[in-house]
């Protein structure tokens, strides 16, 4: 059947069950806006992650006697060092000064400086991932004048943990949710295909091929699963709207979203009708 | 055209529907298969546009051998073949015009070509004037045209009506089988199934006479 046939028998359908059809769209979007929601917080957790690992800097304080560019030319040697920097202990003094800003007057009355010297250590890309950043920490801290190790290690763990368990839930949302949406378009198809099937007798009686026949409701299962992303993509944006002022820039990637959202709508809007269609019309 | 060689149609392994029929139709023929509500006519009907396969024996139509035939060659068989059912099988929800747009578009017919096709059809049949009527605003005999229209309106080689009279009245049932006539004198083989026995005989056409599945008589 030409398409501008099929969209338009498949427009009479959702026209015909109008009710029934804003019915299912609607508790579509509500299913798909959970997962999109789930979705944009493990992206905002993965953009937190990326940040986390480009910033990290492993922290080798040295003893008083230890000779900063000797430790330096061979901490350059160890693999997935990208650079060092020496910091002395008035530097890291100041440091801490401005860290604490109005409050730095607790420093001024330690009247001595208790900061070690340190190394600032950067690292090679590859080597932010906690289990090779534990192993350059080893390497380090077995080093001659280095009095003790810090990277925030624990804390890239656990963001790295939470990123995990998120995508995980993603991905089981992703199942039980996607599920959902085929099994409502299902039971939406097969009450249009119970509703048509004087229609679909007589197409088939007349010589309409098996593709004219099940062409319109395939239209309708993915306009159904369309507008259900549609209706999902919407209410993310404005919960993201919400979500702006009340977060520090979270990231919505609204064209993401919504080819995203269009896409899996479409494929679980054809797997619904396919499945009525194969149990309905044989 | 049509040709029937030792056909039997068994259901449930038990019920003999139609028992060694062998018959043939003709290019251009008018024929009715008669005989009482039961004996197999519609059996026969539904062989003919493979909406059921015969147990044994062989059908052909138009060099289709139906046994045989792949599934997509089934539409292309059945674009040959109108068919016209006692209970008119029309979409309540739409006009007649609707009705007949319905089948065209069906059957992907070039869309240029489809309101003259139907307007012609109408003409041809006596119902242009209900075009835009529903079907439960037409009385049973003008519903039973618009079966009839809706058959006609792709054109086909094989016209296969069962029991078209039988849900009108007796006026509406003659215009009908003059209709039909009228489709047969323009070229298109017609085959009616009707237990209506005299009014097949009176229209001196070929009558095939069925009884428990077998052929009784066939009288040209």
């Amino acid at each position: 059947m030409a398409l501008g046939n099929l969209l338009k028998e498949s427009w009479r359908g959702v026209r015909r069950h109008r009710s029934a059809f804003l019915m299912s769209v609607s508790v579509q979007g509500i299913c798909l806006l959970l997962f999109t929601m789930f979705a944009v917080i493990t992206i905002n957790l993965f953009s937190l992650l990326r940040v986390a690992r480009d910033r990290i800097e492993v922290y080798a304080f040295i003893t008083d006697d230890a000779i900063p560019d000797d430790l330096t030319a061979s901490l350059k040697l160890v693999a997935g060092i990208h650079d060092v920097r020496y910091v002395n202990k008035t530097e890291a003094l100041q440091e801490l000064k401005q860290d604490l800003g109005e409050s730095s007057a607790i420093i001024d009355a330690l009247g001595s400086n208790p900061l070690p010297a340190s190394l600032r250590i950067k690292l090679a890309p590859g080597y932010t991932q906690p289990k090779n950043l534990e192993e350059v920490e080893r390497k380090i801290s077995i080093m001659p004048g280095v009095k003790e190790v810090w990277s925030g290690r624990e804390l890239l763990t656990r963001l790295e943990r939470i990123f995990t368990t998120a995508l995980v839930l993603d991905i089981a949302l992703l199942i039980i949710i996607g599920l959902a949406v085929v099994f409502i378009i299902f039971q939406s198809i097969e009450s249009v295909i119970a509703t048509r099937s004087k229609e679909i007798e007589i197409m088939r009686l007349v010589g309409a091929t098996d593709a004219m026949v099940r062409g319109p409701f395939y239209w309708e299962g993915v306009l159904q699963g369309v507008a259900g992303g549609l209706i999902a993509f919407v209410l993310s944006l404005v919960l993201y709207q919400v979500a702006l002022t009340q977060l520090p820039q979270p990231i919505f990637p609204v064209i993401g979203v919504l080819l995203f959202n269009s896409v899996l709508g479409a494929v679980l809007g054809y797997m619904g009708a396919d499945i009525a269609l194969g149990r309905f019309v044989k | 055209m049509i040709e029937f060689e030792n056909v039997s149609k068994t259901y449930d392994r038990s019920w003999h529907a139609l028992v060694d029929v062998s018959m043939k139709f003709d290019r251009g023929e008018f024929a009715f298969i008669i005989g009482p509500t039961g004996a197999g006519k519609t059996t026969l009907l539904r062989l003919m546009y493979r909406e059921e396969l015969p147990t044994s024996g062989r059908i052909t139509i138009m060099g289709y051998d139906l046994a045989r035939m792949k599934p997509p060659e089934i539409p292309e068989l059945r674009r040959h073949v109108g068919i016209v059912f006692q209970d008119f099988k029309l979409l309540n929800d739409r006009t007649v015009y609707d009705n007949l747009e319905f089948v065209l578009r069906a059957i992907d017919t070039p869309p240029h070509l489809v309101p003259q096709q139907v307007e012609n059809t109408m003409i041809r049949v006596g119902i242009l004037h209900k075009r835009d009527s529903f079907p439960h605003q037409l009385s049973g005999g003008e519903q039973q045209k618009v079966s009839i229209a809706r058959a006609l309106v792709k054109n086909p080689d094989i016209l296969l009506a069962d029991e078209p009279t039988g849900n009108i009245d007796p006026k509406g049932a003659l215009e009908v089988l003059d209709i039909l006539k009228e489709i047969n004198y323009a070229g298109t083989t017609v085959i009616m199934a009707t237990h209506d026995i005299s009014r097949a005989t009176q229209a001196r056409k070929r009558f095939v006479l069925v009884e428990n599945g077998r052929v009784k008589t066939d009288v040209a």
